[in-house]
């Protein structure tokens, strides 16, 4: 960008066609969004360039000081030189020369060193009042230390005030004419010389030369052009791994878990997606977490694919998928570096989680907490500042731990125009997350956590950096006398397998505790496992001798298992003489089959009537009997009906049965509630039509807003017609949400079936 | 990166337990090492488990044990990874003691004085601890009405933010006491006990059953020259410690008092049981003047894990007084182990295992577990018995009186005691092995008699009830069998067994036999006691009563 004063460029784009491959190739790389689509020329380039849309997107990734020049060079008089915007922003030339080559080469400015010029989208988009400072005047001041000498102390106390605060002040009559002969007071003085002007009738304002002027040439008075210390106390890297790698192991336990609990009770979605907090609870109860926790380990697993909602019969629950089932046959390092990946990229913010939904589009929706897998918690700000977070962990010294707040204000420093508070949320929910990750281990950032930072992390080269912190499986297990079987570390998955099949975790973590219990030995036995398998199984993967009382009590659990059977049949045959039953078994009885239960009885699964008549086909003379053994008599053929039971006067009088007194008062509420509807049925009655549909949904949209008891004829799905006072709190999805005037809870109505709703005054 | 997973033999599971495997050549130090800050649950024969709670830690570091001291030790002998959270809590836990303390101020007396502010404001808001709070006298220190120290600390144990308590004791009136060392000194670690104990005012002293708590507790009064009230379970534990005391100490029978059922001295040292404390009359407790009937220097508490709740109340008012628990284990069946922290005070010393190993204390017994099936028409009538009648068709069936008869012979000569909870099926017992039954009803000095015979070998078997098992001065047997009743506590059932079975002249282990009958709710109970004994590290086995001694 070197320009002669002969050729100076006098617009951006004549800047850019002076622009050398390399460094047009940088631009496009650092604004990527002036390529999409491809620029015709350089004056299209130019163009997009300047324009607001594309200068915000590069000016948002501005870290402080960049904005602090920009924002210096916005103030300032034209031409600006280096050394003019040095003085601007407070610092010695040596430091700003380098930062204004950047925002040269970002094309955010252009020109030379002794004429910088920023894009006019620059002024637009940082104000018109940049660093506090005031409009420019058009006015010309001769000398201005004079001027201001002259308008007295008291003034240049109103002006010292004015010189970093906001510009403007509050005056009554501001607009009133003054002359340096007729000013009275400090105010008046200012204003007769002009070193305020009025902004409008009550309003003064400092302006910007006076401005500048009193504060030196200084636009703003202090500015960091290197990020903020990251402070914080001091930790063994070795024990900050170790611990990290702690979480990274619990984290998988706890995907698991959490997982193979869905897997048995799949907890349904939510209408308004999401999974219900109290099913949220007991998972979490289940996990042995907390529900923040257990929270994040679902938003984690669904991040990666693990868990997603799907229909079972009508309706849809939260199922563990089928990549669950790869990520299992996975080792421990891969399994946690697959969760790790997926969140490290995912667009979900999944500490608003339990908070209330500010962006929602209806205030019900505002009011509402948000859920754990909830829709629309994609938020572009999370991976950036999930980086951002990482990079200044990553930057404190080696077991260092940083305090949050000082990776907030770093975090800050580095993108001050994006997000704000929320910004500063994400970063304390990323330092939360990352250390449920076990991407670090008391507050310092793990080794194993690096990998992320490089250019293209891959799953493989995390695993592989943790994988060293990770315990080998082992297909061994101690057993002991009190019936427990400790797994010294976690076990290879088909072992687990069959261990969980006969005996129930009691503790996990590095290793993994497994009671034998009467129940769980049956277990295994229900599951088709024999004594004798189990006995081997034992033995071949026991560290130690098997105790005889495991061997007793699977002995004593077999010796009771299946004692008694039970089946289905739809028949059965009795007879004293065994020999007709080996008879009859032994002549085939056409689409009949029979089964042997006992010398005197068989079975059969065909129905009563079809063995009754193939019995008399082959000439037997069988007896059919009910199930209390009563002979069973068919009446020849003809058919009666049963006897109904007819009410009598005896069925109300004694034999009433006596109510409650919640019954009662239910039915009192009833009726009261019924009064209140015909009180206050609208007055035009009998005349009420139903309303358009429309109508009704505005109507109830409204009341929802302002809470507003409403009447309405509601025709529930047996067809009975009803009217009923509610109180709606909201209207989506062709369901409308009221509280009715007697009970306690929300209850929602098809919006189909409200013929009519009017507003109760 | 190279250390990254150790061969250490401890694991630390999320769940906040510590397995330590017990063949690892590192296991000693290890156990060592983790003791002062967890409890240890149980002790089968290959993984001992451990367990951290906020007391434990709350122990640790009135003993002067930090953050850092623990998470090192658990870092050091971890086998793998320690999950980050664990350490958090830890740390966490551990710095809650202490922020509050309880201190004498020079003008106003007892105040309680924070380093942390918040945390003052946090228990100040709280409606529980308000009333026992005075005027506030600067931002971090309030004063404490004296009455309520003792619940104070209980509250704010409640609260989570246990108070260390430096206000300091009474001395009490003295008296002179002194151990008389003929022929026998105190060992190095009672010494040690006594030591922690004095250096931290008040506290618990956790021994194993034999290993001297009697000898603590005399140490501790000389110390203290002090007059001394002792609370112990009873009569009988009682009159050993009166005859310890006369035998250890300077003190003569003129000094020492017993205040029980029977007698009501009030002396220098005076000896009250749990049971006359707590004995009520018309709805009050009618010898509570014990407390304040001489100005005590010093308490005895034996036994606390057994400590009755009243005891608890009458304690929380005595915090002026110095007080030492002695106990085999703060585990407590009732979960009450906050107030035992709270009113006694923290654990001040906890025997090192190795010297409760060599003493042998766990390892001689064999328990063998017996199972006898009711007969036809017993398992009839078993069926169709009320739930409530049925412990007891199936504990007293005679199928066992048979079997202890058979065990009984061919124990021959060995000494045998036999165990049981009812009293018929007791006295049918005595009858058929023709020999002494004690039980409920038999006079303290007829026991007596009849376990000094039996330590004699004049007699050599015995019937006792449950009863009779309770009192300490059970005579040692190579041979027990339990015919019916449950266990009371865990621990300390299960090592007054160890100590009532001493191996064989000829070192023959010693036999624990129980009866159980088959498929009944006796052998559900016994599947806990089978729990319990394996998890102490008795050895176990299982057979059918067909099969013994075959």
């Amino acid at each position: 960008m070197s320009t002669s004063e002969r050729n100076r460029p006098r617009t951006l784009a004549e800047a850019l066609r002076t622009w050398d491959d390399a460094a047009l190739g940088l631009l496009l790389q650092r604004r990527p969004d002036l390529a999409m689509p491809i620029p015709a020329d350089t004056g299209q380039l130019a163009a997009r360039a300047t324009t607001n849309a594309s200068a915000a997107r590069a000016i948002n990734r501005l870290d402080e000081f960049g904005v602090d020049l920009l924002e210096s060079l916005s103030a300032l008089p034209e031409p600006v030189n280096l050394a003019a915007l040095a003085t601007g922003v407070a610092q010695p030339v040596e430091v700003v020369r380098p930062r204004v080559d950047e925002l040269l080469k970002l094309a955010l400015v252009w020109g030379t060193e002794d004429d910088l010029r920023p894009i006019r989208a620059v002024h637009e988009l940082l104000g018109p009042t940049p660093a506090g400072l005031g409009p420019v005047t058009t006015r010309h001041f001769g000398d201005l230390d004079q001027l201001i000498e002259d308008a007295g102390p008291d003034a240049r106390e109103v002006l010292a005030k004015l010189t970093w605060g906001p510009p403007t002040g509050s005056v009554e009559k501001a607009e009133r004419p003054v002359t340096i002969a007729s000013a009275r007071t400090p105010v008046e003085r200012l204003l007769a010389r002009g070193l305020v002007v009025p902004k409008d009738a009550n309003t003064v304002v400092l302006p910007r030369q006076i401005g500048l002027h009193l504060r030196g040439g200084r636009v703003l008075a202090s500015t960091r052009p290197t990020p903020p210390p990251l402070d914080g106390k001091t930790v063994s890297a070795s024990i900050a791994d170790r611990a990290a790698a702690g979480a990274a192991l619990d984290l998988v336990r706890q995907v698991d878990r959490a997982l193979e609990q869905l897997g048995t009770e799949p907890p349904p979605v939510l209408r308004t997606g999401g999974i219900g907090v109290r099913e949220l609870r007991s998972l979490a109860g289940k996990i042995g977490a907390d529900e923040q926790t257990t929270a994040a380990v679902l938003e984690f697993a669904y991040a990666a694919g693990l868990v997603a909602a799907a229909e079972i019969g009508t309706s849809e629950f939260w199922l563990p998928t089928s990549a669950y089932d790869d990520w299992l046959d996975l080792n421990l390092a891969h399994r946690w570096a697959q969760l790790v990946s997926a969140w490290f990229t995912g667009m979900r913010a999944i500490g608003l989680i339990g908070r209330r939904d500010s962006g929602g589009a209806t205030a019900a929706a505002r009011e509402r907490l948000i859920n754990a897998l909830a829709p629309d918690l994609e938020r572009l700000l999370a991976p950036e500042v999930r980086v951002l977070t990482l990079q200044a962990l990553s930057k404190a010294d080696a077991g260092s731990a940083p305090a949050p707040e000082s990776v907030v204000t770093w975090v800050a420093w580095h993108r001050p125009r994006r997000g704000g508070q929320f910004r500063d949320d994400l970063v304390e929910w990323t330092i939360t997350e990352a250390a449920l990750l076990g991407l670090t281990g008391l507050g310092a950032l793990a080794q194993h956590a690096r990998p992320l930072l490089d250019a293209e992390p891959t799953v493989d080269d995390l695993a592989e950096a943790i994988s060293p912190l990770v315990p080998e499986p082992v297909s061994e297990v101690l057993l002991q006398a009190d019936l427990t079987a400790v797994a010294p570390g976690p076990l290879v998955r088909v072992v687990q397998d069959e261990l969980s099949a006969m005996a129930d975790v009691e503790s996990q973590g590095g290793a993994a505790v497994y009671r034998f219990s009467e129940a769980s030995v049956r277990r295994a036995f229900d599951l088709g496992r024999t004594a004798d398998q189990l006995h081997k199984w034992l033995a071949e993967h026991s560290r130690t001798p098997v105790p005889q009382p495991l061997t007793y009590l699977i002995d004593d659990v077999a010796r009771r298992h299946g004692v008694l059977r039970l089946g289905t049949a739809s028949t059965y045959l009795r007879c004293d003489d065994e020999d007709v039953l080996t008879q009859l078994l032994s002549s085939n009885l056409p689409g009949i089959r029979f089964r042997r239960l006992a010398p005197t009885v068989v079975v059969s699964p065909s129905p009563p009537d079809m063995v009754l008549s193939r019995l008399r086909e082959a000439g037997l003379a069988p007896l059919a009997e009910t199930f209390d053994g009563v002979i069973h008599v068919t009446s020849g053929g003809t058919r009666r009906g049963d006897t109904p039971r007819r009410r009598s006067s005896r069925d109300f009088a004694d034999s009433a049965v006596d109510l409650t007194d919640e019954q009662v008062k239910a039915v009192i509420e009833k009726v009261r509630a019924g009064d209140r509807i015909a009180a206050e049925r609208p007055a035009d009655e009998g005349l009420i039509e139903p309303i358009a549909p429309a109508e009704t949904i505005a109507v109830l949209t409204n009341a929802a807003e302002s809470h507003t008891r409403t009447w309405i004829s509601y025709v529930d799905h047996n067809g009975t017609a009803s009217e009923r006072i509610v109180e709606p709190v909201r209207v989506a999805d062709g369901w409308l949400t009221a509280y009715e005037d007697t009970t306690d809870h929300p209850r929602t109505y098809a919006l189909h079936r409200i013929s009519t709703a009017r507003v109760v005054e | 990166m190279g250390d990254a997973v150790t061969d250490g033999p401890l694991i630390v599971q999320s769940d906040k337990t510590l397995l330590l495997e017990t063949a690892h050549p590192d296991a000693n130090d290890c156990r060592k090492a983790i003791a002062p800050f967890s409890e240890l649950e149980r002790a089968p024969e290959h993984v001992h488990t451990y367990r951290l709670t906020p007391l434990g830690l709350w122990n640790a570091r009135a003993a002067g044990h930090d953050a850092e001291q623990v998470i090192d030790v658990l870092l050091r002998y971890s086998r793998y990874p320690v999950p980050h959270s664990l350490l958090v809590d830890i740390a966490e836990t551990l710095d809650r003691y202490g922020r509050l303390r309880l201190e004498k101020h020079p003008q106003h007396g007892l105040v309680l004085v924070t380093t942390d502010r918040p945390v003052l404001e946090e228990v100040l808001r709280s409606a529980k601890v308000k009333p026992m709070l005075g005027d506030r006298i600067d931002d971090d220190t309030v004063l404490v009405h004296p009455s309520e120290r003792g619940h104070l600390k209980q509250t704010l144990l409640k609260l989570g933010w246990p108070a260390e308590d430096l206000a300091g004791y009474v001395d009490g009136e003295t008296h002179k006491i002194e151990l008389v060392r003929d022929g026998w000194d105190v060992r190095p670690y009672q010494q040690q006990a006594v030591d922690s104990f004095w250096h931290g005012g008040s506290g618990v002293v956790v021994l194993p059953c034999g290993a001297g708590k009697t000898i603590v507790g005399a140490a501790a009064m000389a110390q203290a020259s002090a007059t001394t009230l002792i609370l112990v379970t009873n009569t009988v534990s009682a009159r050993q410690w009166k005859d310890e005391l006369m035998r250890r100490t300077s003190l003569t029978e003129d000094e020492i008092g017993e205040y029980s059922g029977a007698r009501k001295e009030i002396r220098p040292v005076t000896i009250a049981t749990y049971q006359v404390m707590t004995t009520r009359r018309k709805g009050v407790y009618s010898h509570l003047e014990l407390f304040d009937a001489r100005d005590w220097g010093l308490i005895v508490y034996d036994e606390v894990h057994l400590l009755p709740a009243p005891i608890f109340r009458m304690t929380a008012d005595l915090q002026t007084r110095r007080r030492i628990g002695l106990t085999a284990t703060l585990v407590r069946e009732d979960g009450r182990e906050g107030d035992v922290f709270s009113l006694i005070g923290p654990k001040r010393y906890d025997a090192p295992w190795k010297d409760i190993e060599a003493q042998g204390w766990i390892a001689p017994a064999d328990c063998v577990e017996v199972r006898v099936d009711l007969e036809q028409t017993e398992r009839f009538v078993y069926a169709t018995a009320e739930p409530e009648d049925r412990y007891r068709l199936a504990a007293s069936t005679p199928a066992k009186s048979r079997l202890v008869r058979r065990i009984a012979d061919h124990h021959a000569g060995e000494p045998l005691l036999v165990i049981g909870q009812y009293i018929d099926q007791l006295d049918e017992l005595g009858e058929r092995l023709e020999c002494p039954v004690i039980k409920g009803e038999t006079t303290v000095r007829e026991r007596q008699r009849l376990f000094d015979a039996f330590r004699k070998g004049e007699i050599d078997r015995l019937v006792v009830s449950k009863v009779a098992n309770f009192s300490i001065d059970l005579p040692e047997a190579s041979v027990a069998i339990q015919v019916s009743g449950t266990f009371g506590s865990r621990q300390e059932e299960a090592q007054r067994l160890g100590r009532v079975l001493r191996p064989k002249g000829d070192g023959r282990t010693a036999r624990f036999y129980s009866i159980v009958a088959r498929d009944t709710v006796d052998a559900e109970f016994a599947a806990h006691r089978q729990r319990f004994l394996a998890e102490q590290g008795y050895a176990y086995t299982i057979v059918d009563a067909e099969n013994l001694f075959a």
